[in-house]
C-alpha cells in the first residue's frame, strides 16, 4: 500500500526512527493476530526533498533497520509499504496494518492518508511452493 | 552472456548482496543487467538496488517460477537485445523455487545465455521456523542451489549457526556453503570474487 504520513506538527526529526517504530509496530501486531512466520515488513520511503531509504523488518528478535537517506525534518513521507506474512488472510493483514497505523497516529507519532491499495497476489501451492499474504 | 540466479527466502538478504556484487562487477569492468522480481505489486527491492545506480528491470505482482514465467522470458530477451551485458543477475522472488525460474528459460539457453549458476541465501535466524511453516520452498531453495550462502552471522545464535549449517549439509551435501554479515564487508569477498569469475567466463 502507499501511504502519506504527515507529522503531528512541524516536521519528522529522525523519519528513520518513525519508520523503524512502524516496522516494529506492525510487525507485534501480526504475530499477536497469530501470524506464524513473518515474511518480510519492507517499506521505500520518498521524502519531499528527493531524499529515499527504506526499511525492513524480518523479525521482531532482529528488529526494523532502516538505510539510505536520513531525510531529517521531512514535512511529509510518501511510504510505499509491503507486508509479506504467513498465518493470516489477506484481509487480516490489510486489517492489522490499518489497526497498526491508527493506533500510532493515536499514539501522536505522525497522521497517516491511504494513497493506495493494492490487491492480494496469492501463489500456487504446488511442490516448492509457500503461501503468503500481502497488504 | 552468463546467467546468475539469487534465491532465498523473503528478507534473507539477496538484495544486499546483489548491491555488493555490482560493485564488485564495476570494480573489474564488468557489465550486467538485472531483474529484480517481486510478487507485490509495489516493487521495493528495485528501487533499493536502483538507487545503487544499477539499471534495474522489475517483475511485480506475480511470481517468475510459475505465474508470470512468460515475463521473465520477454524481459531476458529484451536485455540480450539491447545490453548484450556479461551477466544477467535475477533476483527470485522470495518465495520462488530456483528450479521453476530455470525452467521458464531453460529453452532458450545456448541462445540468450550460456551457463548458469543458482546462489541461495539462507538466514540461519529463521530457518528452523522456515522449515515448519514452508518446508517445500525452503528444500527446493537449499536444493536447488550451485551455492549456499548462511547470511546475517552477526544476529544468529551459536545454536541457530549449527544447525543451519547441519541442515545444509543434509540437504545439499555437495554444494558449497559460503557465511557473511552486512556487519562485515570483508566476509562477502571470497564469495563476490567467485561470482566475478563466473561473471567474467562467458
Amino acid at each position: 500500500m502507499r501511504l502519506r504520513l504527515a507529522p503531528p506538527q512541524g516536521a519528522f526529526a529522525e523519519p528513520h526512527e518513525v519508520i523503524c517504530a512502524l516496522l516494529e509496530e506492525l510487525g507485534r501486531r501480526t504475530e499477536s493476530a497469530g501470524a506464524s512466520l513473518i515474511g518480510h515488513l519492507k517499506c521505500y520511503v520518498d521524502a519531499p526533498s528527493g531524499e529515499s531509504f527504506h526499511g525492513s523488518l524480518t523479525s521482531l528478535r532482529s528488529g526494523p533497520r532502516c538505510r539510505g537517506e536520513r531525510a531529517q525534518g521531512a514535512t511529509s513521507l510518501t511510504v510505499d509499504l509491503t507486508a509479506l506474512v504467513y498465518g493470516l488472510s489477506a484481509d487480516q493483514v490489510e486489517a492489522v496494518t490499518l489497526a497498526t497505523l491508527r493506533h500510532m497516529q493515536e499514539q501522536g507519532r505522525f497522521e497517516w492518508e491511504l494513497r493506495e491499495l493494492n490487491h492480494e497476489h496469492g501463489h500456487d501451492q504446488g511442490d516448492g511452493h509457500a503461501h503468503h499474504h500481502e497488504a | 552472456m552468463n546467467l546468475l540466479l539469487f534465491s532465498g527466502f523473503l528478507g534473507s538478504g539477496k538484495t544486499t548482496l546483489i548491491r555488493a556484487f555490482a560493485q564488485r562487477l564495476t570494480d573489474e569492468g564488468l557489465t550486467a543487467c538485472f531483474i529484480v522480481n517481486e510478487v507485490g505489486e509495489v516493487g521495493i527491492d528495485g528501487r533499493v538496488l536502483g538507487d545503487g545506480g544499477l539499471d534495474v528491470y522489475e517483475i511485480t505482482a506475480g511470481c517468475i517460477c510459475c505465474e508470470i514465467a512468460s515475463s521473465l522470458v520477454t524481459t531476458a530477451e529484451q536485455i540480450v537485445e539491447r545490453y548484450h551485458p556479461d551477466l544477467m543477475i535475477i533476483e527470485a522472488s522470495g518465495i520462488a523455487a530456483p528450479e521453476g525460474v530455470l525452467k521458464a528459460l531453460a529453452h532458450r539457453r545456448g541462445e540468450l545465455f550460456q551457463d548458469q549458476l543458482v546462489v541461495s541465501l539462507v538466514d540461519p535466524t529463521r530457518l528452523e521456523m522456515l522449515l515448519a511453516v514452508a518446508l517445500p520452498l525452503t528444500e527446493a531453495q537449499i536444493g536447488g542451489a550451485d551455492e549456499l550462502v548462511i547470511t546475517k552471522l552477526d544476529e544468529a545464535t551459536p545454536d541457530e549457526l549449527a544447525a543451519a549449517r547441519k541442515t545444509l549439509r543434509d540437504l545439499a551435501p555437495q554444494t558449497r556453503v559460503s557465511e557473511i554479515t552486512s556487519e562485515n564487508p570483508d566476509s562477502f569477498l571470497p564469495l563476490l570474487g567467485r561470482l566475478a569469475t563466473f561473471g567474467a567466463s562467458n
